[in-house]
């Protein structure tokens, strides 16, 4: 009786780990379907078949015949800039709103919270006839101006809860030995929150470097980011012939924020909801 | 009293920047909504003339239900399968360990760049489905083509990139749980799965309604996937209401209308944040 139903249980749980292998293969299949076809010439493209020899000739087109390069390295000149004053105005902010007590505190967070919350075009018709205006369209600074407004409110909630969780006896315990706040906030908590700095900061990288919709409106030739660049490769691929050059990009685009999501992976969920669920 | 002084001194910078860079476009942004302002003409003020057109636009009225269309289904399949596979990794082992790692990957990967890889794979001709359709001798399918199945392989989309995020919510809900009242339920005699219904899930629901509220703030404004496989095709058959405020403005350039558009998307929004908020803080209390 009890090794039957041992028996019943190994078998089970050998279903749910079969299951799990499956379930995982479903959503990685895309990923490596698309590493494939990066891999392969286009004669082998349209045969179809899996049985192929690896080539890198889609790289090196697209790495040394586009102007792929540049966009790339327009995208990470961006998504740096904005983690940068992004961080330099959330962690004070992020520090008063998570540690200090003040009248208005819960309100002016969730005004910040709400910020988050508001569609992209709503600040997108405005901001592209002011850079209309300003001669600032395809140019880069339009760009990080826009991603900072979309990402500050993000940093500081992210941040807000970092700060939050640090017991205010560390604080208390650093300022009666002598410290001034400001040098407990330096020393002290800055420290115990690195942490949390730096996920929040993969994860604003994260957020700018994926960014479309903005990037799309406000840049052209010079400024175009990555992700914009092989959206105008789509166009360009009907048919097939251009395939191979298309995947190429998006798996150079997509490495450095798989990379990165593994980096921050226990943050992953508390950064998506804004702090509202400790992963 | 001090304390209230450094507060806002700290904050400063950073309202400052966000009432610059959000509240000025949102109060030009309405103030557009009631001009009729249209790229190389003069503009002039007509009230709500806008919004009464766009109440009676049919174009709008589609969008409308795409977008109704596509939040709901991608958000049941989503919250659905999440839940399972959080049921189904909810295990200390190394596989449980890693494919919740691996789950990550489709997660952060760059949406127009997740769309391009799902066109090869719906193409008509080179398409892997559609290889697989033609071995089995059924014919081929035109997926982003079709006027009834463009929307729903959309949806496929999406459910594959944002179901790793209802699971890992959910994985998250379900690790901050306390362990007793499971134990004692199977104590009590309830098999595994009583336990989970009537014990887990209704512990786990502010979770859930977290992942959902999150969610529908992000699929409300889905655009770059449709920009990138159907571009709102064929015809208007997947036009949702951000892409349809969208084209308004950067490609007819009825930059009132789409300023329009655009304010009655923030309040629908505004509504959804209200309510995230209100869950978001519930689900922390009960940690």
């Amino acid at each position: 009786m009890s090794s039957r139903r041992k028996n019943r249980r190994r078998l089970s749980s050998i279903t749910l780990s079969v299951l799990g292998v499956l379930a995982i293969a479903a959503f990685l299949f895309p990923i490596i379907w698309m590493a494939i076809t990066s891999l392969q010439s286009p004669e082998q493209f349209r045969s179809g078949g899996f049985v192929f020899v690896p080539t890198m000739q889609n790289y090196i087109t697209v790495l040394s015949r586009t102007d792929f390069p540049r966009y790339y390295a327009n995208s990470i000149i961006i998504a740096l800039s904005v983690v940068s004053v992004g961080l330099l105005l959330g962690t004070p902010a992020a520090y008063a709103l998570g540690r200090l007590r003040f009248r208005g505190r819960e309100d002016l967070a969730f005004w910040i919270l709400s910020t988050r919350f508001g569609p992209p075009l709503m600040a997108l018709i405005p901001f592209f006839l002011l850079f209309r205006t300003l001669g600032m369209i395809d140019t880069l600074p339009a760009v990080i101006v826009v991603h900072i407004a979309s990402f500050l409110p993000f940093v500081v909630w992210m941040l807000r809860g970092f700060f939050e969780e640090i017991p205010k006896e560390i604080e208390e315990a650093a300022m009666v030995d002598g410290c001034s706040r400001m040098m407990a906030f330096r020393k002290v908590i800055l420290a115990l929150v690195a942490p949390g700095v730096s996920a929040t900061a993969i994860l604003t990288f994260i957020f700018s470097w994926n960014e479309f919709l903005l990037a799309l409106v406000l840049t052209g030739s010079q400024a175009k980011t990555a992700p914009v660049s092989v959206y105008s490769y789509m166009g360009q691929a009907i048919g097939g012939i251009n395939w191979g050059p298309l995947t190429a990009t998006g798996v150079l685009v997509s490495v450095p924020v798989m990379i990165f999501a593994l980096l921050a992976q226990q943050n992953m969920v508390r950064g998506l909801t804004s702090g509202a669920v400790k992963g | 009293m001090r304390e209230q002084r450094t507060a806002y001194l700290l904050l400063a910078p950073t309202i400052c920047v966000l009432a610059a860079l959000l509240l000025y476009p949102f109060f030009y942004n309405v103030y557009l909504s009631v001009m009729n302002y249209t790229v190389g003409r003069e503009s002039s003020f007509i009230g709500i003339d806008n919004y009464i057109e766009v109440f009676l636009d049919p174009t709008f009225q589609n969008a409308l239900i795409v977008t109704f269309l596509f939040a709901a289904v991608a958000l049941s399949v989503e919250t659905l399968l999440g839940l399972l596979l959080a049921i189904l990794f909810n295990r200390e082992s190394k596989l449980s360990r890693a494919a919740l790692m691996l789950l990550l990957l489709p997660l952060v990967m760059t949406p127009v760049v997740s769309a391009a890889t799902w066109k090869i794979l719906y193409d008509p001709v080179f398409g892997f489905f559609n290889s697989v359709l033609r071995q089995l001798s059924l014919g081929t399918i035109d997926f982003l083509g079709n006027p009834v199945l463009a929307l729903p392989s959309l949806v496929l989309i999406d459910v594959w990139q944002w179901t790793p995020f209802m699971t890992l919510v959910i994985v998250a809900g379900l690790k901050a749980l306390p362990k007793s009242p499971m134990e004692s339920a199977s104590v009590d005699g309830a098999s595994n799965a009583q336990t989970l219904a009537f014990v887990t899930l209704p512990m786990l629901r502010p979770y859930i309604f977290v992942g959902i509220v999150f969610r529908l703030i992000e699929v409300i404004r889905v655009f770059d996937i449709i920009v990138a496989t159907t571009d709102g095709g064929p015809g208007i058959a997947t036009q949702t209401l951000n892409f349809y405020a969208f084209i308004m403005g950067f490609r007819y350039f009825h930059v009132s209308y789409s300023a329009t558009l655009a304010v009655l998307l923030m309040l629908v929004t505004l509504v959804i944040a209200q309510f995230a908020f209100k869950m978001a803080t519930r689900a922390s209390r009960y940690e």
